[in-house]
């Protein structure tokens, strides 16, 4: 008998129906599921699973009510709940893309208090068959807030939602589609006295508002489809621009390596690509924690509070800009090269850091996103683009746009920076090459041969490295000047030194100056004329065979050394003096003293003694006084070729790494 | 060579790190002058770990030197050991170059005159 009555129930009643719609809401639940990943439309499935829970409830109190309790076998209560619930989640996802809570609060707290008086008003017509309200008031109810729901949709522009493309396109709907259902549930219930259950509700009205939710899902899949689409597309672009921008890069590069130039290209290349209304590139200073404005394109007002007076001119917050460094840490630009993360902010509207640039003026900004250039960990600076224009904001694709683009940004000035660097050292290569070719033309080729004396020397210039000079000038009256000299800083300009140095020298010495006029002369010749950091150390001695004296005068070179034939010894003589080059009014001594027949005086350069071999020791002055004191007795000729031979065999392998220079004479 | 700025109240101290030669020294001078260049005016060079120098670096350091005396501005060159010591004394720079034992020194120096 049971049996037959909850047949003819499922036949003659909407149960069928509501199988049907139960398995086309799972098939629906099963398809959205697997095709939505956007977080926010991803709480619309909540909808369909409180419709499907609605139904089975709904059909269960229908089928037990008889049994139970028959005043709830128009369970309107079910679908008034639920319909609030479904147009709590509905304004859930609206404030998912708005983000403003403060109105949903109230419309929270009001809509749990008509809950509970649902319930009670169920409760009570449960026990009493009296009614709380009549069903009248639940719809009014509900239409009241579809109409706080398109109030909050209406209120959603391009201006305060970041992608409002789909609320946008479907708000009408969603007021339209439930409005209607309410609309009909009233009539029907009021002027034609119909039940839930009658066939006009359930097959009618309450399967015309599913058409809201599979109308919002199929917009938001055309939507996808544009997006999927758009990145794509972007994608593209993004590639393609990258790849102009290298292209176009690498034939400036070729046209100038000029940081500066290359950075204004940088910074034009991203404002175009990311239709920015302006851009800069501000770098980390070298030894100060601040950023610099390095090059800025379009007209990029400074984001931090800035003096009234500046606002007027356009020009002015230009210079104004560029002319202030920001301390690392402060202002928004500051905070990026800090934190060393990107900072995008969509509205400056929405962001404390960006107060100063939201008022009417020249200092407006809309939109502003901030790079932090990194190369290895280490940050060079930020790349910055802004919108001027009101309304007009960065989407997410700038932001990933630019971020690319930055890496490559980053890339490329440090690539110049090296190249740059790079360049300097091959010029100073190229440099020393000529500067060897001028000091081999300085030395003499030919040296004098005298009556009393004979005199030898060496000189092994080290590769490319040039800075060793000696010569021998015979003077008249049986006088003959000898001179050494040590140019320090090498390449063109310390050739030139020698020039003039040795020019100086033609030109001033003469039998009737002594050692150190002719030592001060030069130092007044030089000083002011040259770098500064090209100085010489330099000896001068004339030896007068006549009286068999030497006249000695020194510029800070090493020592003279004598050999004195009758101790057996080595003597050191020097005299006080600056370098060459250095201060005009350096004060010269000279030392006059005898020279005998087999004694030897020997002039040399510091690559003699600082010579090092595999083990990184030097040949030392010691070796050298070794040398000299053994093989005195020698002819200057093979003298020169034994010390020679032994400085070869201390070195070995390793490479020259400067000037070897020895001048020596010997008294016959 | 490694070049590392500190500051010590108005005083700058230029860390040099590694060898002085030909092909670094200009760093040196170029990183002066751009401070200069800033309107700074105290340094000290400290040179503790710098084991070789040749005549660029010495060249350098005169560069360095002369500029700054020039502009009145002060200078300390503090550490100098070694064969660093022994180049600078056989260019009789020693009493060329305002010298100081140690960064503390140098500071001390500066901060009193």
């Amino acid at each position: 008998m049971q049996y037959t009555e909850i047949l003819k129930a499922i036949t003659e009643t909407f149960l069928v129906g509501k199988l049907i719609f139960a398995f086309i809401l799972t098939m629906f639940y099963v398809y959205i599921k697997k095709r939505i990943t956007a977080e926010s439309v991803l709480l619309l499935k909540f909808v369909i699973i409180i419709l499907f829970v609605r139904d089975i409830l709904y059909s269960a109190f229908y089928l037990v009510s008889p049994y139970i309790n028959p005043a709830l076998q128009d369970s309107g209560f079910l679908i008034v709940i639920s319909d609030i619930l479904i147009l709590g989640i509905y304004l859930m996802w609206l404030r998912s893309y708005t983000g403003r809570k403060k109105y949903d609060a109230i419309f929270y707290i009001l809509n749990t208090l008509f809950f509970i008086l649902v319930i009670a008003n169920l409760w009570i017509q449960l026990s009493s068959q009296y009614m709380l309200f009549e069903k009248l008031v639940p719809h009014l109810w509900i239409l009241s807030n579809l109409i706080y729901l398109s109030v909050t949709l209406y209120g959603v522009t391009v201006y305060n939602t970041e992608n409002p493309g789909l609320v946008m396109s479907a708000r009408l709907e969603i007021i339209r589609i439930p409005v209607l259902t309410q609309l009909l549930i009233l009539i029907a219930l009021v002027f034609f006295e119909a039940s839930y259950h009658s066939v006009f509700i359930q097959y009618f009205c309450i399967p015309l508002s599913y058409f809201l939710h599979v109308y919002v899902f199929y917009k938001y899949n055309i939507r996808y489809e544009v997006e999927q689409k758009d990145k794509h597309d972007f994608l593209q672009n993004d590639l393609d621009s990258l790849f102009e921008f290298m292209r176009n890069l690498g034939s400036a590069i070729a046209e100038k390596l000029d940081l500066t130039q290359i950075l204004n290209f940088i910074i034009a290349s991203a404002t175009k690509s990311t239709n920015a209304d302006a851009g800069a590139i501000l770098l980390v200073d070298e030894f100060e924690d601040i950023l610099r404005v390095e090059a800025v394109n379009g007209i990029f007002p400074p984001p931090y509070e800035a003096p009234e007076q500046i606002k007027l001119k356009i020009s002015s917050i230009q210079s104004y800009f560029k002319s202030i460094p920001i301390k690392i840490g402060e202002t928004i630009l500051g905070e990026a090269a800090k934190i060393g993360r990107p900072i995008f902010v969509r509205n400056t509207l929405t962001d404390e850091r960006m107060k100063y640039n939201t008022k009417n003026d020249t200092l407006y900004v809309s939109s502003i996103i901030i790079i932090p250039l990194i190369v290895a960990k280490r940050i060079l600076g930020v790349l910055s683009i802004i919108k001027r224009e009101r309304g007009k904001f960065f989407t997410e694709n700038d932001f990933d746009h630019i971020k690319t683009f930055a890496d490559y940004a980053s890339l490329t000035i440090d690539f110049i920076m090296t190249y740059m660097e790079l360049i300097e050292k091959r010029e100073m290569e190229r440099e020393l090459g000529i500067a060897a070719e001028i000091q081999q033309k300085l030395l003499p080729n030919k040296i004098p041969k005298l009556d009393k004396a004979t005199i030898s020397a060496f000189s092994i210039p080290a590769k490319g490295v040039s800075g060793d000079y000696f010569d021998v000038l015979p003077l008249q009256k049986d006088k003959v000047a000898m001179v050494i000299c040590d140019v320090a800083g090498k390449g063109v300009p310390a050739a030139l030194v020698m020039v003039m140095i040795r020019s100086i020298l033609h030109l001033i010495t003469s039998a009737d100056k002594d050692a150190k006029t002719i030592v001060t002369w030069i130092n007044r010749g030089i000083t002011g004329r040259i770098d500064i950091d090209h100085f010489a150390t330099l000896s001068f001695m004339i030896y007068d065979q006549h009286t068999g004296k030497i006249t000695y005068s020194n510029a800070a070179h090493h020592p003279l050394l004598i050999f004195k034939k009758k101790t057996g010894k080595l003597e050191s003589i020097d005299t006080e003096g600056l370098p060459i080059g250095i201060e005009r009014g350096t004060k010269y001594e000279q030392k006059t003293f005898r020279i005998d027949t087999g004694d030897v005086a020997v002039l040399y350069t510091d690559g003699i003694i600082e010579a090092m071999n595999v083990n990184g020791e030097q040949y030392s002055f010691e070796a050298l006084a070794k040398v000299i004191l053994k093989n005195a007795h020698f002819s200057p000729n093979e003298l020169i070729e034994k010390i020679k031979s032994d400085l070869k065999v201390f070195v070995g392998n390793a490479p020259q790494h400067d000037d070897q220079t020895l001048l020596l004479m010997k008294v016959n | 060579m490694e070049l590392k700025v500190r500051k010590y109240s108005n005083t700058y101290i230029i860390d040099v790190n590694g060898e002085m030669d030909l092909y670094n020294s200009y760093k040196l001078k170029e990183l002066v002058l751009k401070m200069i260049e800033k309107k700074i005016g105290q340094f000290i060079i400290n040179l503790e770990n710098v084991d070789y120098i040749d005549s660029s670096g010495i060249g350098a350091l005169i560069y360095i030197c002369s500029t700054i005396k020039k502009m009145n501005m002060k200078l300390q060159i503090a550490n100098i050991h070694g064969s660093v010591k022994k180049v600078i004394e056989l260019t009789k720079l020693m009493g060329y170059f305002p010298i100081s034992n140690s960064v503390e020194d140098a500071v001390h120096k500066i901060e009193q005159y």
